[in-house]
């Protein structure tokens, strides 16, 4: 009997079926075993296929009804009753699904997985991935890798590699509501907590967190339940601080804060209000006259413009030589005064807030940046994200380069978050601002970016490009899709995955950071339990830290 | 086959080809069922497939009822009848070897003449349906071929410890023989639903 006639009752449990045709490029057919309903069957879900010589894993992605003649099925009498149907299928009609094979292992004993390079011999036996499979594939928590949640129908938890996570700019998408700023936050506590056990400094990394909705600070709200979670401040205090821009929000809601943070008008450049085009309608040639006048003004400018007054004889003519259109200056001014309602801003503040910043950052604390109410006006967001990273970047660069190669004296590493990150690397701006570039120069000045955001489809494609490993929820439309998936192999195949993820609580993720993509169920968060996960570990492993020097 | 304690004797082949052979029942009118398996001389085993009642000489009988009311009395009233009568039966060469050469596919030789008949008990008939191969000989020999094969599955599937276990897998090998007629293969089916 060849195997492919085995009788079922002498195959295993795990069993899904037999490969019958594919190819790489394409993805295998495998026919299901006629005990195996397609109805069992989910797209998402892991498998194994075992080869000749050679063990496969993939992921099914696509479920499909066939027959072994494409017309029977249409010829038959209404009426099969139960026992026909039952011998039918799996012979005449037939479950089919498509698996892509991601990685192969070798039959030898201490072999690893590596990516795919050919597909498994026909009649290779399809299977149900096991709990050690996974293991394998993604590793087990350890210093190095930190779990992020299970794949579908399993207990077994994926695992994320730490140093590959941090040597990339990575992003999480997902429409509202689907999960982005909880999983954020599972990733933002795993970076600290994973930082916090290296002895390495060099593979130490500390975030700035431009927190828009006051989510990661002291506590973020949860929909329904008890309506609240711990956020990173209560899990790790000694190394996060919380600094925010609205210190009545911060009491009101009664969050512990480190410092405030004001901006002064002397503070804002011309690069900072040009990053604002869009969200306060500036013409370019009203960017072009902000920098115009902040040449003849110097760190004056904001004020003295905004004292300017056109209706007087000697300013016009002030402002006619400058070759500032009078349609220029009052979309300047216009722009300008808006930022006037913003109260953190001042004409003048003794505090450097980029400074208290980057002492904090250098001393190895993580910083969250509340916006307290200012979070729901974009303008405010954009402004203050974009400048203080401006100049922090500004800072990493010079101290990067003064450190010459010299590992030491390097600047530990920085993950900046930002949500809406549209709003930053849209097209327009991408090559402008300084999250363009933190984006594309990847870890040149140990900077990098998490971007938390629900429309991709408005982020520059070279940046996108430049992300290394994507977290996505489901997706509102097309586009976003086409954009989180672009350049990728098996888009096609991913993006049916992509296209059937539960609206919450479950992610796509793949590049740098996985060697294979992989659906999960996002690790839950806000449980006691949850929280357990990030305190107890160090401080267990720091107990035995203890005792093994004593 | 095991010939410690040999099943009573049914037949003798009087004609035999490859493909299949036809005996004559020692008892008249007591042929093996349609669709049992029989086994003979080499061994073959074969699925009874026809049988009929017929005179010796060739002519058509001539009826003449004389009195008695049931078919045993007439029979016992006029012994020189079962002399003039023979009931013959014919079969379908599934399979031959002993059991552990057992080949579901024709044999090199035909049954030979004159070779003894038995029916086979249920253990072999259970040992001999484990591969179901021989449904492809089966189907494509007699003209009433799917009958016989119906037949043939509901007895054996009798022999079996699940009988519908047994039919499911008789049924998927079918629908694996029978890929584009499905009118044909539903037949079957209605056939040997348990
Ligand atoms: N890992 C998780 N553990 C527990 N609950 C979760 C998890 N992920 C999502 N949820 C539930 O889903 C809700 C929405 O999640 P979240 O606030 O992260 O969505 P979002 O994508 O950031 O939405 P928005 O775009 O509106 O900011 C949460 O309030 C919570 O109830
Ligand atoms: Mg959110």
């Amino acid at each position: 009997m060849n195997d492919h006639d085995k009788p079922e009752s002498q195959t295993t449990p795990d069993r899904l079926g037999l490969v019958v045709s594919g190819s790489l490029a394409g993805g295998l057919d495998v026919r299901l075993d006629s005990s195996r309903s397609v109805e069992e069957m989910a797209v998402g879900r892991y498998v194994t296929v075992q080869g000749h010589r050679s063990r496969f894993f993939g992921i099914i992605t696509d479920v499909e009804l066939r027959a072994a003649n494409r017309d029977i099925p249409w010829s038959l009498p209404e009426a099969t009753d139960d026992f026909a149907r039952e011998v039918m299928a799996g012979t005449t009609t037939f479950g089919s699904l498509r698996v892509v094979p991601y990685l192969q292992v070798r039959a030898t004993a201490d072999a690893q997985p590596e990516p795919a390079k050919t597909v498994p011999v026909h009649f290779a036996e399809v299977r149900d991935a096991s709990q050690e499979d996974v293991e394998r594939i993604f590793g087990q928590e350890d210093e190095s890798h930190f779990i992020i949640g299970s794949p579908l129908d399993m207990e077994v938890k994926v695992c994320l590699n730490y140093q590959r996570f941090a040597e990339r700019s990575n992003g999480v998408f997902g429409k509202s509501g689907t999960g982005k700023t909880f999983l954020a936050r599972i990733v933002l506590a795993s970076l600290i907590q994973k930082s916090n056990a290296q002895r390495e400094a060099d593979k130490r990394v500390v975030n700035l967190v431009f927190d828009m909705h006051n989510e990661y600070g002291w506590k973020g709200t949860r929909e329904g339940g008890s309506g609240e979670v711990k956020a990173l401040k209560q899990l790790f205090s000694a190394s996060v601080a919380v600094f925010t821009l609205d210190t009545e929000s911060s009491r009101r809601r009664q969050v512990a804060t480190d410092a405030v943070v004001e901006i002064g008008y002397d503070e804002v450049e011309p690069e900072d209000i040009e990053v604002l085009r869009e969200t306060v309608n500036l013409t370019d040639l009203a960017v072009e006259a902000g920098y115009t006048l902040e040449r003849r003004f110097g760190r004056q400018w904001i004020e003295k413009t905004l004292a300017l007054d056109p209706s007087d004889e000697e300013e016009r003519e002030f402002l006619q030589r400058e070759s500032i259109h009078d349609s220029s200056f009052r979309n300047l001014r216009r722009g300008l005064r808006r930022l006037e309602r913003l109260e953190f801003l001042r004409p003048h503040t003794e505090q450097n807030s980029v400074q208290t910043i980057l002492n904090y950052l250098q001393s190895g604390k993580n910083v969250v940046l509340e916006f307290g109410r200012h979070g729901d006006n974009i303008t405010a967001y954009v402004l203050v994200a974009n400048l203080l990273t401006r100049r922090i970047h500004d800072r990493y660069r010079q101290q990067k380069e003064a450190a010459m190669g010299d590992r030491a004296q390097e600047p530990i590493h920085l993950v900046i978050t930002i949500e809406e990150a549209h709003k930053f690397l849209n097209p327009q701006l991408a090559g402008q601002t300084i999250f363009g570039q933190i984006a594309r120069e990847m870890r040149k000045y140990n900077v990098t970016l998490l971007v938390v955001d629900q429309r991709p489809s408005g982020i520059d494609t070279e940046v996108m490009s430049q992300i290394g490993t994507k977290i996505t929820c489901l997706l509102d439309s097309e586009n976003d899709v086409d954009r989180v998936l672009e350049g990728v192999a098996e888009k096609r195949e991913l993006k049916s995955v992509l296209a059937r993820l539960e609206s919450r609580q479950q992610a796509l993720i793949f590049g740098h950071a996985v060697p294979m993509p992989v659906v999960v169920r996002t690790e839950e968060y806000g449980s006691e339990e949850s929280y357990g996960r990030f305190v107890e570990r160090p401080f267990r492993e720091r107990l035995e830290e203890i005792y093994s020097e004593g | 086959m095991n010939s410690k304690e040999s099943p009573e004797i049914i037949g003798q082949v009087v004609a035999a080809d490859i493909a299949s052979f036809t005996a004559q029942s020692i008892e008249l009118h007591r042929a093996p069922p349609l669709g049992s398996l029989v086994q003979t001389d080499g061994p073959i085993y074969a699925v009874v497939c026809d049988a009929r009642t017929e005179s010796v000489e060739g002519r058509r009988p001539v009826a003449h009822l004389s009195g008695e009311t049931d078919l045993q009395s007439f029979l016992d009233a006029n012994p020189h009848l079962r002399h003039l009568l023979r009931t013959t039966f014919d079969a379908v060469v599934v399979g031959h070897g002993e059991s552990a050469t057992l080949r579901h596919y024709l044999p090199p030789h035909p049954a030979p003449i004159f070779a003894p008949l038995r029916l086979c008990p249920q253990e072999e008939v259970a040992r001999f349906s484990e591969s179901l191969d021989f449904l492809k000989l089966l189907l494509s020999a007699a003209d009433n071929s799917d009958e016989v094969a119906a037949a043939c599955l509901r007895l054996a599937s009798a022999a079996h410890p699940d009988p519908r276990a047994f039919l499911l897998t008789a049924g998927k090998e079918l629908a694996r023989l029978l890929p584009n007629e499905p009118q044909r293969l539903t037949a079957i089916l209605r056939r040997i639903r348990p």
